[in-house]
């Protein structure tokens, strides 16, 4: 298997997955667009309602075309709702809310990558998908760092819940604290060096491994029944992921050698 | 071109797939509230800003109630000293004739467009279940005359009104607001509200808490009884110091969570559900559950729900439900959802009879969500979209919570028996 079809491989099980989270988060839970057409801009809950379950639905139909290449168009439409959606938390989200198109950076730059990497081969497009990789993660890495500097409740707590859960181990507010300020300069640390005009498959693959570790930790925090936030949270991980593949794996063929070393 | 075609087939297959789902999704939404369900009111009025003139009243109940208060008001100018003047009969206002009086600490509200300031006179040694009569003077402008009562002593029988989300809406909220103010007329045992959190939209705007204070006046009596405020904080004022001006920082600075005894056996635990949830607020939560173990009501009041009607959980699920659970709460009053709620009583993540009932989830002066009302905890439970305030009846047995719509109907009842602690 080539780096090339490798990566496609995991960006399509990331993208179909992030489509199910998103979709499943507005029908059980109501998502951003929801708060932001209603509350902000003074629609009726039963137009903002419409909007995003059509939206869901849609994003469930494009599933399917997630895994065939040739309709890759569709992944544009997919990596729109989803920058469109972080937009509208911007507007509801009263912490902080300017970081949030950045968090979610990883969510929409992962079809856009995905989309790239379905066109003909070419230096040109692998360079694009890997920019838009490394883009996207490091906005998440950046922003998520911040939110940590930040000191973001739920994420002390999720360290409390984490160690009672897993290491039956009561773990003090300062401690977590403190623990949390280290995570958000390592986050701060990978987002610029995953910038970096080398291949640092270390970075991505500390980045795939830590992105997979706070996905999974909505799910551990609060059980089963939080699986959308976690799947939509799977890019944090694929992504990087990816940029592994791509810098590691064996190109297939001359075109697809050329990186931006 | 063969290849053209393909792809132009597929472009074509998935168009139409993803707009079919489209509008498969739009025609299946569940039907929500319109616009018409909202309630348009007339302008909006209160006591005009002006020079020192004491407006935006509000009064402030923090841990005990029967001995101290905070009366806080606004002025549009800095007053060189504030005052206020009180007493336990009626003065009508004479200036002169009120026995007691304490200076107000003054401070410019933070806000870089709107340069109002805050006075808080902070009250203490007040007798128990006593009626205080009070002026509010900033340098030679005085406020008509206000009163208020403390919370009793001892195993005493009285009433509560409890709500959140009092933001976005300004028409919703003052409909909510007179809404109150009748039915504290309507029933003079009513004490206090506790307010859930999420008084305004953006908490580090002046000019959301401007709206909020000026129409919070609305609460109070014909005859000038003030209603005072427990207050919560809500994420719509998670950030900022401006809730700690308009409340005089209820709680510790940082923290805000604090308990608060009405009677020797009514304990009501306000916690702050936008800082950490597992460290020292849990800490405090278990200290103030177990040295108060004997006390026959315990309550706890905080903003994100911990079984939502709406959304989904916050951390209150992982590190207050069991404590909760452990200590034999009898309610916990959540907000932030815009709906109304009752989960039937729960203990493990089950129904049990035995188990935390939840109640609330804001309905004080916003937009109401319709509620997901399929949810396993609204089984013999209650889900529903309207505008509400929850009024409390405590007795020595029985605690009564009504659920009352913007309208004055009882949209909800639930009766706790004491609990064996």
């Amino acid at each position: 298997m080539s780096s090339s079809t490798a990566a496609k491989a995991v960006l399509r099980v990331a993208v179909a997955l992030t489509i199910v989270g998103a979709a499943a988060q507005m029908l059980l839970y109501g998502g951003p667009v929801l708060s932001w057409l209603w509350l902000n801009l003074d629609w009726s809950e039963a137009a903002a309602l419409r909007v995003e379950h059509a939206a869901a639905f849609g994003l469930l139909a494009c599933v399917p075309f997630v895994f065939w290449g040739k309709a890759w168009p569709v992944l544009k439409l997919v990596a729109a709702w989803l920058l469109f959606s972080a937009f509208a938390s911007t507007m509801v989200e009263p912490w902080y809310p300017w970081l949030t198109p950045g968090a979610h950076a990883a969510r929409y730059a992962a079809p856009l990558a995905l989309a790239a990497l379905s066109l003909p081969p070419s230096p040109r497009n692998r360079r694009l998908a890997e920019w838009l990789l490394r883009g996207g993660i490091a906005a998440t890495f950046l922003c998520h760092g911040v939110e940590a500097l930040l000191l973001r409740a739920q994420f002390i707590d999720y360290l409390i819940g984490a160690s009672a859960k897993l290491l039956s181990h009561d773990l003090s507010e300062s401690t977590a604290t403190a623990m949390l300020i280290s995570i958000g300069v390592l986050d701060v640390a990978a987002a610029l060096a995953i910038l970096l005009p080398r291949n640092l498959w270390p970075v991505a693959a500390w980045m795939a491994f830590w992105g997979a570790v706070t996905a999974a930790a909505r799910m551990v925090y609060f059980g089963w029944p939080n699986w959308p936030e976690t799947l939509i949270r799977v890019t944090n991980a694929a992504v990087p992921l990816t940029l592994c593949l791509l810098w590691t794996v064996k190109p297939a063929t001359e075109s697809e050698h050329e990186t931006i070393e | 071109m063969k290849r053209l075609n393909n792809h132009r087939a597929a472009l074509l297959i998935a168009g139409l797939v993803v707009s079919l789902a489209v509008l498969v999704g739009a025609l299946t939404a569940p039907p929500g509230l319109g616009a018409a369900d909202r309630n348009p009111d007339g302008s909006y009025t209160g006591t005009k800003l002006e020079g020192t003139t004491p407006a935006q009243w509000r009064l402030i109940w923090e841990e005990d109630p029967a001995h101290t208060a905070t009366v806080a008001w606004t002025t549009a100018k800095q007053p060189e000293k504030s005052t206020l003047l009180y007493d336990s009969e009626a003065r009508q206002g004479d200036l002169a004739k009120y026995r007691f009086q304490v200076d107000a600490t003054v401070g410019q509200y933070t806000d870089d467009e709107i340069h109002t300031w805050y006075n808080h006179a902070e009250l203490s040694n007040l007798k128990p279940a006593t009626t205080y009569w009070f002026v509010m003077v900033s340098d030679n402008t005085a406020s008509r005359e206000f009163h208020f009562i403390t919370a009793p002593e001892g195993d005493a029988e009285f009433k509560l009104l409890y709500g959140g989300d009092s933001r976005s809406d300004r028409d919703a909220r003052r409909t909510m607001n007179r809404r109150m103010r009748t039915l504290f007329e309507e029933d003079p045992e009513i004490l206090a509200l506790a307010h859930g959190g999420d008084y305004v939209a953006n908490g580090e705007e002046m000019e959301d808490w401007d709206e909020w204070l000026t129409d919070h006046e609305l609460t109070v009596t014909a005859e000038g009884r003030m209603l005072p405020v427990i207050p919560a904080r809500g994420n719509h004022e998670a950030e900022g110091p401006l809730y700690d001006e308009v409340f005089n920082t209820p709680g510790k600075k940082d923290g805000n969570f604090y308990r608060t005894l009405i009677g020797e056996q009514f304990l009501l635990v306000t916690l702050n559900s936008n800082i950490s949830a597992g460290g020292n607020q849990a800490d405090f939560l278990e200290t103030v559950l177990h040295e108060n173990e004997q006390v026959r009501w315990q309550i706890a009041n905080y903003h994100r729900p911990a079984y939502p009607a709406v959304k989904s959980p916050g951390s209150a699920l992982e590190h207050w439900v069991p404590l909760f659970e452990k200590y034999n709460l009898d309610i916990a009053f959540e907000s932030d959802g815009h709906a109304l709620k009752r989960t039937c009583a729960i203990r493990g993540g089950k129904q049990a009879d035995d188990g935390v009932v939840y109640i609330g989830e804001g309905g004080l002066g916003v937009k109401q969500r319709t509620p997901k009302d399929d949810r396993w905890y609204f089984k013999g439970g209650v889900a529903a979209s309207t505008l509400h305030v929850q009024k409390l009846t405590v007795k020595k047995d029985s605690l009564l919570v009504e659920s009352i719509t913007d309208e004055g109907k009882v949209r909800d009842s639930y009766t706790a028996k004491p609990r064996k602690r």
